[in-house]
């Protein structure tokens, strides 16, 4: 590279981690963990349910603190670094948590949808704008769209007042040449900065965070040895390293996010993610990796194999929401093979 | 909320000092406004209701939109003015003027590009088939004086960044297998039929082709430039500028607006088209810094946040033709404007 190009790195550990946790992340950890992440200069921190406010329930998995608690705890622990929150539409109101998270002092909402129904974050990203705090879209699930479709939904949040646009790899199914493809198209067409958010489920949350980055990204997501759900994402201190290496400009300290990670390993030891066969089928069959744990007591309940779950989900085209679809698959499955539970 | 009346009352008479004559026309009148709740219908209220209180016009006005329940209680010095009729409807499902009806401003469209975007079609629908129905319903009237058609300035498609205003006779690229030019087309298709209309039925149609516009009634949750500015400012910023500023755009108070409106229900002259707005350009940051500066402490600007590329686009009016038939000025700076904008806003949340 001849020129420096500055990118905003995002730490979603305390949000995508909460997946890998089962949402059981502690005050004493947010605490810690936000700690750390200031001290290792990430622009922004994410903190909440996986499934972002409000997702807290009997379907996606109840969190062990409030919402609220979570996000006063770790703005106490910020100063340089901002607070974020992933926001879906359905889960989150905008009279109780987005006005709850205000009140928090979040600094920027990431409002998320499935890949092509931008149309439902509207009143929430222009809600979000009125109140003058920050506001991206975020379209998850991204590989179940075309290039064309997701300029077409990212231009719609655009329109709505998105500040930034992240395309979410939320089944980690992605290769670098996709990447590209779509990261390219969004970032030459779009006023507003394009980001990506990597998972590792066939291993190249880093691969394809640098495709993401040389097609023209300039936000990228992370977290601390990829706590994150399924096979995790892409481990912040590796992006760090990778970044320097590459002459990205950022505003890491490169040995306080490998200290970050180190902290994060103790934090959260025995739920870090890996990959597996699981993971691995997750991957190919692309089916949203926060899937990963339900799937595996719905196999483990009904006696069957939880790849051909997921291979069956991915046939199925399931996204995020769909939860309850989970055991009702894993239910076929063991009819169609003769298990009696 | 009674200084933010006043505010506009004072712009209102100010606009209208010294060129009461040029509206006589409209003396004992009947108009009928489509889009009365808008940023322009309002001010066209505000005007007339001026000239009925202040000069005795007598011109009664029938207002016409989707929400106008809503607003003749929201805005009760408006809703209350004898000879003020407000009709709650929607333009598609449109039948009929009243009979004594001569003069017509078609102002109702659907201009919220986040509405463009989620619901394009209900923007052709509205604003291109809502526009046929009322020239098909103008149509049927004895005697219309003159139909005044609220186009807009992005008929022009991309003003090219070295002209320096665009004038009525530019034919701009438009892209109409594109999505995002729904709203641009809508007008356009708006256009043809009322220049159908003028062929078919000799209705006396003139054409605004309005560029942007700032001022009181501006809702600041449009997610346009100025708007999203002084809303930033409000909420002690920062503001964020997603190019290096560079991009050019003009903003006309809306008491200039509106006046020009009603200048060219009066004195347009008919199958004509008109640019209304403010030839004077001006860089968003410049913009911002305007805005900004009339806070405490000023909000920071900050600018480049997006991808590279998409910086430098121009929308600026040429409006001789305006000035010359219509007699339309910029009495308000854009300094002014923007302060007068503010103060307005300002009023409205301390009450």
């Amino acid at each position: 590279m001849t020129t420096l190009t500055h990118i905003t790195v995002c730490d979603a550990t305390l949000r995508d981690g909460s997946h890998a946790y089962s949402h059981q992340i502690t005050l004493e950890q947010v605490k810690a963990y936000a700690t750390a992440a200031e001290l290792a200069g990430y622009a922004y921190l994410e903190v909440g349910h996986g499934n972002g406010l409000g997702a807290s329930s009997l379907q996606v998995g109840e969190s062990l603190v409030p919402e609220g608690e979570m996000l006063r705890t770790a703005k106490q622990c910020l100063q340089n670094t901002k607070l974020s929150v992933h926001v879906i539409p359905g889960f989150a109101t905008i009279k109780k948590e987005i006005m709850n998270a205000l009140d928090a002092g979040v600094d920027l909402f990431r409002i998320g949808c499935h890949c092509t129904e931008a149309d439902i974050t509207q009143r929430h990203i222009s809600h979000v704008r009125g109140a003058g705090r920050e506001v991206w879209g975020v379209l998850m699930m991204s590989h179940m769209a075309s290039a064309e479709v997701l300029l077409g939904e990212a231009k719609k949040m655009q329109s709505y007042g998105a500040q930034g646009i992240v395309l979410m790899d939320s089944a980690g199914t992605y290769f670098p040449k996709d990447v590209t493809e779509k990261i390219k198209l969004l970032a030459s067409s779009l006023e507003v900065p394009v980001g990506f958010h990597a998972h590792q489920n066939l291993g190249l949350a880093i691969a394809n965070s640098l495709a993401a980055l040389e097609a023209g990204a300039r936000i990228i997501d992370g977290t601390a040895k990829g706590f994150g759900a399924g096979a995790g994402n892409a481990p912040l201190e590796l992006l760090a390293a990778v970044l320097k290496q590459q002459g990205y400009q950022t505003t890491i300290d490169l040995f306080k996010s490998l200290d970050a990670a180190e902290i994060a390993a103790q934090l959260f030891a025995g739920s870090l993610p890996e990959s597996n066969g699981i993971t691995i089928v997750s991957g190919i069959a692309g089916v949203f990796s926060g899937f990963s744990k339900p799937v595996q007591r719905a196999a483990k309940q009904m006696g069957v194999d939880p790849r051909d779950v997921f291979l069956e989900l991915g046939k199925r085209k399931v996204v995020g929401g769909q939860e309850d679809l989970i055991v009702e698959v894993a239910s076929e499955i063991a009819t169609r093979k003769g298990i009696t539970q | 909320m009674n200084r933010a009346i006043d505010l506009v009352k004072a712009d209102a008479e100010a606009v209208l000092h010294g060129r009461i004559e040029q509206l006589d026309v409209l003396r004992g009148e009947h108009l009928y406004i489509t889009g009365c709740t808008g940023i322009l219908g309002t001010w066209l209220l505000e005007l007339i209701k001026v000239l009925n209180e202040s000069h005795g016009f007598g011109t009664r006005v029938t207002a016409y939109s989707r929400r106008a329940r809503d607003f003749a209680a929201l805005w009760a010095h408006l809703a209350g003015v004898e000879g003020f009729c407000f009709v709650e409807g929607d333009i598609r499902y449109f039948s009929e003027f009243p009979s004594d009806v001569r003069y017509i401003i078609h102002a109702a469209a659907l201009t919220d590009r986040r509405l463009l975007a989620s619901q394009p079609s209900s923007v052709a629908e509205v604003n291109g088939m809502g526009t046929l129905r009322i020239l098909r319903a103008a149509h049927l009237l004895e005697d219309v004086r003159k139909f005044v058609l609220l186009s807009s300035g992005l008929v022009y498609g991309a003003q090219p960044w070295d002209m320096p205003q665009v004038d009525e006779t530019f034919a701009g690229p438009l892209r109409c297998n594109d999505v995002n030019a729904v709203y641009a087309e809508s007008k356009r298709f708006a256009e043809v039929a009322a220049q159908s209309a003028i062929s078919e039925s000799k209705l006396p149609v003139v054409t605004l082709r309005p560029f942007a516009f700032v001022g009181p009634y501006q809702s600041l949750q449009l997610p346009w430039a100025v708007t999203d500015f002084i809303r930033d400012s409000f909420t002690a910023g920062p503001i964020r500028i997603m190019g290096d500023g560079a991009t050019v755009r003009s903003l006309m108070y809306a008491s200039d607006f509106a006046f020009g409106v009603l200048a060219a229900l009066a004195k347009g002259k008919p199958r004509e088209t008109y640019n209304i707005g403010s030839p004077e350009p001006v860089d968003l940051l410049t913009l911002a810094k305007m805005i900004t500066g009339s806070f405490t402490p000023a909000p920071e600007i900050r600018t480049g946040l997006g991808q590279s590329g998409h910086d430098h686009t121009r929308l600026v009016p040429d409006i001789q033709k305006a000035q010359k038939d219509l007699g339309l000025e910029v009495t308000v700076p854009l300094a002014d404007a923007i302060q007068r904008t503010i103060t307005w806003n300002r009023y409205m949340q301390e009450s």
